[in-house]
């Protein structure tokens, strides 16, 4: 008798709680649900990858501009005939030693730090850093105030000054946001390698891509063998991005 | 139900302003408060008079009624096409951030007044259950207002009805329970307001108040009858509802959306109408933080297969009017910024081209149009 009337208690409790779910799922549907598809969606992805790039700037030719021109076909990045304010996401540097004369020329781009600066200022978290390493800026919530622009060691981010139209489908930009080197990432997650890496194995090969954490890769299998170094390494942001022969 | 509530408030406005100015006949002279048209304009739009009377009461009417304007402004995009008005329709988009913030002024005039009522005792004493049901009501139909405008509805085929309301070309209304619950309480509002003293809008015809005890008798009979009015409006939808949830669970749940994003061409063309905004902010959060891209996951795949051929032939962009998303987008006149960044033009050959959801939602409820119960 007393089980009885206990059970029609829990359960008439239990449908009212039910019920009172279910409203809440109504009203907080839209936030919930981003939320909950964004959680599996991580998890499929929390296998321990970093990303990186290693430039043999001895092999870097200094006339040879392929991995400038082919990262501007990828993302449509034109000239608007303004030089100061157009789109540059990666760009070729010289160095010249000035004891010995010896000059050395490299591409240098968004350097995808594990610590790095841009997050760190960023005021809307637009600015943020991939479970797999690669550093990209959310345009969605970008506001444009350029904080990361300044704070960046390696002048690697741009401020979209013009009108776009006709952006490609992988990579949408609009004027008012700030935009870098994305590491090819629609390629990447596609399993492919950067443009600027493709374009440079045609030549000389001075550009290798790959998993830094994956010791069986042709990039960390490079970096144990070899002398590499990161630019700016005394500011520990601690570049995915390193340099040979520098 | 729309009809008799616009009836009811029409012919109340009529009945109760022509009381006014009989009465006003009797009693000359006309009040004499107001000096000039200045002091009028001091009155009607600083509520001078009130100020000097009653501060707390001013602030919050000062709040309430601004709050009013701005939320009414916003609902101005529910009663116009945008090619009646030509440029001037851009007032009304400019007016949708306006309504959005400026009716959290009105929720918080409400609640002041309630709040005075409750918590000052003089104001307290001499309240009856009609004040505060009216208070009620003024606060259930912004609160629900919002939550409407967080769950997202279909706007287009809400400005339909009441379009099609004026026009006596009746169209369904989308059975979101938020939505009919929001409306209903509106209409009870209507039908509750010329027996109610919310109606000073048309006070400039309101005589000198006379007091005098068969008047105030009169008077506390009509908010009783207010009370039971809104009472029974506010009782009946909850009552059905209450019976609704117990009888089949709530039903109105979020769609799979990978399972939408595949199969929505089949499905229900009314789950992605509502629901097209989560969707994408859902996939923008999906692919920008986790990298999980699938064929169909961008907006330029939807565009590309809701194309629309302009006079040439081909693909018409975002800066063309009859853009797919434009379209609705400015009838609704929702903001939509997605193309500053995203290309709005095809970017493939698609592999289907799908007609307006819209034409195949008029095939689909066409012969339920008929004998819809909400209206």
């Amino acid at each position: 008798m007393t089980d009885s009337n206990d059970e029609s208690l829990v359960s008439s409790r239990r449908g009212f709680l039910v019920g009172v779910a279910g409203f809440a799922t109504l009203t907080l549907a839209p936030g919930v649900m981003l939320y909950a598809r964004a959680e599996t969606a991580g998890a499929a992805k929390a296998a321990k990858v970093r990303w990186g790039m290693l430039v043999d700037a001895s092999q870097c030719e200094p006339g040879c501009n392929d991995c400038v021109t082919a990262c501007n076909t990828e993302f449509g990045l034109v000239s608007h005939g303004r030089p100061t304010t157009d789109p540059q996401w990666i760009r070729k540097v010289t160095v010249t030693d000035p004891g010995s004369g010896r000059s050395q020329t490299f591409p240098v781009m968004c350097q995808h730090c594990a610590d790095p600066p841009c997050v760190d200022v960023c005021p809307t978290n637009a600015s943020f850093r991939r479970e797999d390493g690669i550093v990209l800026i959310n345009r969605h919530i970008c506001v444009g105030c350029r904080y990361c622009e300044m704070a960046c060691p390696y002048k690697a981010r741009n401020f979209v000054h013009e009108n776009i139209t006709d952006q490609k489908v992988y990579a949408p930009r609009g004027k008012g946001t700030s935009e870098a080197c994305t590491m090819c990432v629609h390629r990447v997650d596609a399993g492919g390698i950067p443009a600027c890496v493709e374009a440079c194995s045609k030549g000389r090969v001075a550009m290798l891509f790959g998993d830094l954490n994956d010791p069986n890769s042709a990039i960390a299998k490079r970096i144990a063998a070899y002398n590499t170094t990161q630019i700016r390494s005394d500011l520990r942001t601690d570049p995915g991005v390193r340099y040979q022969g520098l | 139900m729309f009809y008799i509530a616009a009836s009811i408030l029409i012919l109340g406005l009529l009945a109760r302003v022509a009381v006014w100015v009989k009465r006003r006949r009797e009693i000359q002279p006309r009040r004499g408060d107001s000096q000039g048209a200045f002091g009028v304009v001091l009155d009607l739009v600083l509520f001078r008079g009130k100020f000097f009377d009653d501060r707390v009461s001013w602030i919050f009417s000062i709040l309430f009624h601004y709050g009013l304007m701005c939320i009414v402004l916003r609902h101005l995009r529910y009663a116009i096409e945008p090619e009646w008005v030509g440029p001037l329709w851009r007032l009304v988009i400019i007016a949708q951030p306006v309504g959005l913030y400026g009716g959290l002024l009105l929720i918080a005039g409400v609640a002041g007044f309630w709040a005075r009522r409750l918590l000052a005792p003089s104001v307290r004493a001499t309240s009856t259950l009609g004040d505060h049901a009216m208070l009620a009501l003024l606060l259930a139909i912004p609160v629900v207002g919002y939550f409407n405008a967080w769950v997202h509805t279909d706007l287009i085929a809400v400005k339909q009805f009441f379009l099609g309301l004026v026009s006596s070309k009746w169209q369904p209304l989308p059975a979101d329970p938020l939505l009919l619950l929001h409306l209903w309480l509106a209409a009870a509002l209507m039908m509750a307001l010329p027996f109610s003293k919310l109606l000073h809008l048309g006070g400039v015809f309101e005589p000198l108040p006379e007091g005098g005890a068969s008047r105030s008798n009169l008077r506390r009979i009509a908010r009783w009858g207010v009370a039971a009015l809104v009472g029974v409006t506010l009782l009946v939808p909850a009552a059905t509802g209450a019976l609704q949830v117990a009888a089949d669970g709530w039903t109105q749940t979020q769609p799979d959306f990978a399972k939408l994003a595949r199969a929505h061409k089949a499905a229900d063309p009314t789950v992605m109408i509502r629901n097209h905004p989560n969707f994408l902010m859902n996939y923008r959060a999906v692919v920008v933080y986790h990298g999980v891209r699938q064929e169909g996951d961008n907006i330029e795949k939807c565009v590309t297969c809701h194309v629309v051929k302009g006079a040439d032939g081909q693909p018409v962009g975002f800066e063309n009017p009859k853009h797919f998303c434009r379209d609705c987008h400015n009838k609704a006149a929702v903001s939509i910024d997605c193309f500053e960044c995203h290309n709005s033009n095809p970017t493939a050959a698609p592999k289907t081209t799908s007609i307006d959801p819209r034409q195949r939602l008029a095939v689909n409820t066409a012969d339920v149009a008929e004998g819809s119960a909400a209206r």
